[in-house]
C-alpha cells in the first residue's frame, strides 16, 4: 500500500514537473519556429480564410547565408504580391501596374521580439503542447497558446516536427473564436524549392512606383528614453525597438514598437505641421487594427495584429512630452 | 482503418473535383470533424501531387478551393465578427494614390463619442490585472464604439490613406523581420483584397457607404461553405 502511495505520489510530482516545463518546451519550438521561417528554403501554396474570405496564397523563402528573399502572391482573385529582399519590401500590383516600395535598409531598427517574456512571471498567455498531427502530408506539432486577457489574441499553430515550420495557425480571440486561418496544402523544402519563383511575373520596370511616406529612421538605443511613450502600457507589452527621422519636409517621425513576446503594435508619431485633415479613429484590416488619433500637431497612430482594445489603449496614453520637459 | 471503400472511393472523386454538389459538401463537413479522413485525403492530395508534380495553376486553383471548403467547414471560425471593409493599398491604373484610394485603403471606422458605460467596459476588459487602468476620456480625442462603420475620408483623405497605408507597410516589415518569420505573416494583406475597387465605389467617393463585402463577411460559415460549393 505504502509503495502505491509512493508511486502516486512520485507520479504527481512528475506531472507537476511536465507541467512546469510545458511552456519552456513551447516556447523552444516557437524558438525553433522563428529559425527555421528565416533560415530554412521552402516553397508551397496555402490557404487563407479571413472575414469570411477564402484565398490561396504561393510562397518562396530562400535563405542564402546571410539574409532572406521572399515572395509572396496570390493564385486567386486579382494578382497581388509581396517581395521582401535586401531590406526591402515591395508590393506588386500586376493589375494595375503598380508598385509601392518601403525601404528600411537599416535592419537595427526591426526589434527582436522578446520571447522570453512569453515565460517570465509577466506572461499573459498559457503556452501547452497539444498533440502530433498531418498537415500537407508532414507531421505537425500542435502548439496551442491563449491569451489570459482581452488585449491580445491567441494562436494554434501546427509547426512540422523536423524543421519547426509553420504548416498551419489559427488566430484566435480572447473568446477561442477563431478569426483568421493558414493552411498550407502542398509544401517543400530544400533543394526541391525553384528559386526561378522568386521572380515576380512579369517585370515592374514601367509601373507607377507609389512612394510611401515612412522615412528611412535610424535606431535609437533601448535605454534612450523615447520622447513620446504611453502612460500605461497593456498589461506584458514592453518597448522593443525605438527609431526615428526626419521626412522630406524636416518633420520629426518616431516610430515605437511594443511587444508581449508574441504580438507586436508599432507607434507611429509624426508632426501635422499644420496639415488639415488628420486621422483619427479606428482602421481594420482582417484582425490588425489601426487606432489614430491628433494631439496638437502631432498624428499618433498604434498599428497591430491585436484587438482593437489594444491599440486604442496605447494610442490614448500616449504622453506628448518630450523627455526632460 | 475504420472508413469503408465506398467512401474512399467518393473521397478520392471529391479530391479530383469529380464529386457531385452534395457529396462535396457531405465531405467539407465531415472532413472538419474526422481526423482519420482527414489524414487520407491529405495522402490522396500528396498522391495526386506527385502523379501530377505540380500540375498547372488552375489544377492548383481547384485544389485550393477543396481546401478552402474544408477550411470554410470547420467549426466556429468567426466570420461574423469582424467585417471585410479592407482592401488594402488596391491603387486605380495609372493613377497615384488619390482620393479614389480612400475607398480601397484601410477605411476608418465611425467614430463614435461614448460614455462612462463604454469606459468601464474597457475597464472591465483586462481580467487578470486590477493594476492596469485605460485612460478616463479626459478630452484627448473621441473614443471610438465598436459598431463599425466604413467611412470615406474628404479633406485629407488621400494623404492620410497613403500615410495609414505606409505605417501598414513599415509594420509588416518589422513583423516579418523580427522573430515572427517571414512575408507569411503579410498573408492578411494580400488576402485583403480579392475584389477590384467597383465603379459603384468610385462613384461614392465622399459618400458614407456600406461596403458590400460587409454583407458576405457576415454570412454564416455554413452558407459560405454553401457558395463555395455552388462554384
Amino acid at each position: 500500500m505504502n509503495k502505491l502511495l509512493l508511486f502516486a505520489a512520485l507520479g504527481l510530482s512528475l506531472n507537476v514537473a511536465a507541467d512546469a516545463k510545458e511552456p519552456e518546451i513551447v516556447r523552444n519550438w516557437l524558438d525553433r519556429m522563428a529559425v527555421a521561417m528565416e533560415r530554412i528554403d521552402y516553397q508551397g501554396t496555402f490557404v487563407y480564410v479571413q472575414d469570411g474570405k477564402i484565398d490561396s496564397m504561393r510562397i518562396t523563402h530562400v535563405f542564402d547565408g546571410e539574409s532572406s528573399s521572399e515572395r509572396l502572391y496570390s493564385i486567386t482573385g486579382p494578382r497581388r504580391e509581396i517581395i521582401r529582399r535586401d531590406g526591402e519590401l515591395k508590393c506588386v500590383f500586376p493589375d494595375d501596374q503598380s508598385v509601392v516600395i518601403d525601404k528600411q535598409v537599416n535592419k537595427q531598427v526591426f526589434p527582436a521580439i522578446p520571447i522570453d517574456l512569453l515565460t517570465s512571471p509577466d506572461a499573459r498567455y498559457s503556452l501547452q503542447l497539444g498533440g502530433q498531427e498531418r498537415v500537407a502530408g508532414h507531421t505537425a506539432q500542435v502548439i496551442e497558446i491563449k491569451p489570459l486577457d482581452k488585449f491580445r489574441y491567441g494562436y494554434s499553430l501546427w509547426l512540422e516536427v523536423k524543421s519547426g515550420v509553420l504548416l498551419k495557425s489559427v488566430l484566435r480571440d480572447s473568446d477561442q473564436r477563431a478569426l483568421a486561418k493558414l493552411m498550407f496544402t502542398e509544401i517543400r523544402f530544400g533543394d526541391d524549392v525553384d528559386r526561378a519563383e522568386l521572380e515576380p511575373d512579369a517585370p515592374d520596370d514601367e509601373y507607377v512606383n507609389l512612394t510611401p511616406v515612412v522615412p528611412i529612421l535610424e535606431p535609437a538605443s533601448l535605454s534612450e528614453r523615447p520622447r513620446w511613450h504611453p502612460a500605461q502600457l497593456p498589461p506584458g507589452f514592453r518597448l522593443s525597438s525605438h527609431s526615428h527621422g526626419n521626412r522630406d519636409d524636416g518633420q520629426v517621425f518616431e516610430h515605437l514598437v511594443y511587444s508581449d513576446g508574441l504580438a507586436s503594435v508599432s507607434v507611429y508619431i509624426e508632426s501635422l505641421n499644420g496639415e488639415q485633415g488628420s486621422m483619427s479613429g479606428l482602421s481594420r484590416i482582417g484582425a490588425l487594427n489601426a487606432y489614430a488619433r491628433q494631439r496638437n500637431d502631432l498624428q499618433i497612430t498604434a498599428i497591430g495584429e491585436v484587438p482593437e482594445l489594444t491599440v486604442r489603449t496605447i494610442a490614448e496614453t500616449i504622453e506628448i512630452t518630450v523627455a526632460g520637459d | 482503418m475504420t472508413i469503408d471503400k465506398d467512401t474512399l472511393e467518393q473521397l478520392s472523386e471529391f479530391v479530383d473535383g469529380q464529386s457531385k454538389r452534395e457529396t462535396g459538401i457531405f465531405f467539407a463537413k465531415r472532413l472538419s470533424a474526422d481526423s482519420e479522413l482527414q489524414s487520407v485525403w491529405s495522402r490522396y492530395h500528396l498522391i495526386r501531387e506527385c502523379v501530377r508534380h505540380r500540375g498547372t495553376q488552375a489544377q492548383t486553383i481547384q485544389l485550393q478551393s477543396r481546401v478552402a471548403i474544408a477550411l470554410a467547414a470547420e467549426p466556429e471560425l468567426n466570420t461574423g465578427q469582424l467585417h471585410n471593409y479592407s482592401a488594402w493599398l488596391k491603387p486605380v491604373a495609372g493613377l497615384a494614390i488619390t482620393a479614389v484610394v480612400a475607398v480601397s485603403a484601410i477605411i476608418a471606422v465611425q467614430n463614435n463619442e461614448v460614455g462612462p458605460a463604454q469606459i468601464n467596459e474597457i475597464q472591465a476588459a483586462d481580467t487578470q490585472s486590477t493594476a492596469f487602468t485605460t485612460p478616463e476620456n479626459n478630452g484627448l480625442g473621441p473614443v471610438v464604439a465598436n459598431r463599425a462603420v466604413p467611412v470615406s475620408y474628404q479633406a485629407g483623405a488621400s494623404r492620410n490613406n497613403q500615410r495609414l497605408n505606409a505605417y501598414l507597410l513599415r509594420h509588416s516589415q518589422v513583423v516579418a523581420t523580427a522573430g515572427r518569420g517571414g512575408v507569411i505573416y503579410l498573408a492578411p494583406i494580400v488576402s485583403a483584397q480579392n475584389t477590384t475597387v467597383s465603379n459603384r465605389e468610385q462613384e461614392n467617393i465622399g459618400k458614407e457607404q456600406i461596403n458590400p463585402e460587409a454583407e458576405d463577411a457576415a454570412k454564416a460559415p455554413d452558407e459560405l461553405l454553401e457558395n463555395q460549393a455552388d462554384k
